[in-house]
């Protein structure tokens, strides 16, 4: 079996597909070995159609105990496959699912593990580099790997599509572990209601600490329905007071966003909320402290107190859509 | 039910600054403290505790500043407390971090559940918790906002982005939390200054059967090349005036924007 290059491991094909176009750009040799590896009941199938222009060989493992909510015998079928096929970089989305098996697979091979990169490249020596958020978004860290193979989970992010040949698909090799599986099971999966998906909304507007109280809600709402926003908060509103629910936060541990518009309200501007909008094209904060961190990352600011400033805008806001701006 | 709770001493990452002139990250002039998600962590042992018996141990990598951090969670309800500490502490990559954790756990009385927070608020890696039940053999189950029991396994619910997902789970087991899962009590500045030093054992890596030499920089998996801070930049263009003359400036230029 040939040696070297890279492993992409994804739940699925369409996962694969994204990790491998994400990672084109920062791996630039055209001869770079690149493969894939899927793993699960239906891992064959799952594989018919990957492109021969992204991987050059999907690995299939189909097996019944490589299920999605097994990361314990993912990482061991993962880390018998890296043996035998010996890549200098394991790449992983990085999602839950993925960061677990990640940290499982590089702890059998006795590897590092970087985790939530931005990006990885080989050096011309053939040293893998990753670059990763640190400190909560505050600094970019750049590691190198002495240890082999390199293990990473990538951000992922929206690749432009490849004009793909869709006849030229990547042959699959079988690929059979030994496991010892863990009794570990999934007894149950309730779909949450009311999931406000964030990360797709073009406008949000967000409140934090600033507001007092509860009853001061409907006031923001008022804001966010006027702008045709998502509402949303920082996480001291969600964790701490429970205000909102956690799929309300945005920051590190709650919700990256990219929307056109983020209104920061009453929020001071630490770094884990920053860290999750810094995608936002225009972000505009009001806040009460003028030495607000908030401000340092805005667009446009204003130094107010919202209980005057959000009902302002909302009148603001109402005359543009009358004048039919 | 005898637990172990990971814990991490940590630079609140909300104190760190940037200079201005020379663009350095100032770590080292941060305060310190417990990781919050660790927080959880002890408070959830607390718990559990109190409604089944036990002991709870508390277990740290880190520097001998930790102590701080150990005795605010023995005051929460903790009973003992092991810190593993050294210069070589510093550079420690997470799965490093994890072989050192399980290696001390193994000179530990025998436990049914090792608990910590899904990340840590410096590093959010979440690596820890999954590579600790690899080096133990153990299954692991992470974003954890409810933890039950049931005979010798656990029921654990897992928060995801769009479902809660239930797992069963037999112990010896790695649970690994998240902040919805309780509200950490606060113990007073008495409680914690009460806590006698003796309650935490502070070992070096020969104790543990480890030496020094196998984390020394070269042995390492991963090496830190650099660190750049991540500069905003951003407009910063302030209103000025009376709310409703500001509000309409900005209503101006953010449809200027095109983004109204």
């Amino acid at each position: 079996m040939e040696a070297g290059g890279v492993l992409v491991y994804g739940v699925d094909a369409k996962e694969v597909e994204v990790l491998s176009r994400s990672l084109t750009p920062a791996i630039s040799s055209d001869r770079l070995l690149v493969r894939a590896v899927l793993m699960g009941e239906d891992a064959s199938r799952e594989a018919v159609g990957l492109s021969a222009r992204l991987v050059s060989e999907v690995f299939v493992i189909e097996d019944p105990r490589l299920g999605k909510s097994s990361p314990e015998n993912l990482s061991q079928a993962l880390a018998a496959l890296a043996e035998a096929c010996l890549p200098d970089l394991i790449v992983l989305a990085a999602v839950p699912p993925g960061r677990e098996i990640a940290a499982r697979t590089a702890t059998r091979l006795r590897t590092g593990c970087v985790s939530g990169c931005r990006g990885v490249r080989f050096e011309e020596a053939g040293g893998v580099r990753a670059e990763r958020e640190i400190f909560g978004g505050l600094a970019l860290a750049e590691f190198a790997f002495r240890s082999r193979p390199a293990v990473v989970t990538m951000e992922i992010t929206n690749p432009a599509p490849l004009s793909l040949d869709a006849d030229q698909s990547a042959p699959l090799t079988t690929f059979t572990v030994a496991l010892e599986p863990v009794a570990k099971e999934v007894k149950d999966i309730r779909a949450k209601e009311n999931v406000a998906d964030l990360s797709a909304a073009q406008r949000i507007v967000a409140f934090g600490r600033g507001v007092a109280s509860k009853e001061d809600i409907p006031l923001i709402r008022e804001l966010a329905e006027a702008l045709g926003a998502e509402i949303a908060c920082s996480r001291p509103i969600a964790e701490d007071l429970g205000w909102l629910s956690v799929q309300h936060q945005v920051g590190l541990t709650g919700t990256t966003v990219r929307p056109k518009l983020y209104l920061a309200i009453g929020i001071s501007g630490q770094v884990q909320h920053i860290a999750g909008i810094r995608d936002a094209q225009v972000i505009v904060a009001i806040n009460s402290d003028p030495t607000a961190p908030i401000f340092q990352v805005a667009d446009f600011g204003i130094v107010g107190d919202l209980y005057e400033v959000v009902p302002a805008l909302v009148g603001a806001l109402k005359g543009l859509s009358r004048k039919g701006a | 039910m005898n637990i172990i709770v990971c814990v991490k001493h940590v630079p609140d990452p909300t104190e760190i600054r940037v200079d201005a002139e020379t663009g350095a990250l100032q770590v080292r002039s941060a305060p310190t403290k417990i990781s919050d998600y660790d927080k959880n962590a002890v408070e959830e042992a607390v718990r559990i505790k109190e409604r089944y018996g036990g002991a709870i141990t508390l277990l740290s990598v880190g520097p001998r500043e930790a102590t701080k951090t150990l005795k605010e969670a023995l005051a929460m309800g903790g009973d003992k407390a092991v810190l593993i500490s050294g210069d070589w502490v510093d550079h420690l990559d997470p799965i490093s971090i994890a072989r050192v954790l399980a290696t001390a756990i193994r000179k530990l009385d025998s436990f049914d559940l090792i608990l910590c927070g899904d990340v840590s608020e410096d590093g959010f890696n979440a690596q820890v918790g999954p590579s600790l039940g690899e080096w133990l053999g153990l299954p692991h189950v992470t974003m954890v906002s409810k933890l039950e029991f049931d005979g010798d396994r656990l029921v654990a619910e897992r928060d995801l982005v769009s479902a809660t997902e239930v797992v069963i789970c037999p112990l010896p087991a790695v649970v690994t939390v998240n902040r919805s899962i309780n509200t950490p009590r606060l113990p007073t500045v008495l409680q914690v200054m009460r806590v006698p030093l003796s309650k935490i054992v502070v070992w070096s890596l020969p104790p543990i059967g480890l030496e020094e030499a196998d984390f020394s920089l070269e042995k390492l998996p991963l090496s830190l090349l650099s660190i750049r801070p991540i500069a905003a930049q951003r407009r910063n263009v302030l209103f000025q005036g009376e709310p409703g003359q500001v509000a309409q400036e900005l209503c101006k230029r953010l449809s200027e924007e095109g983004v109204l």
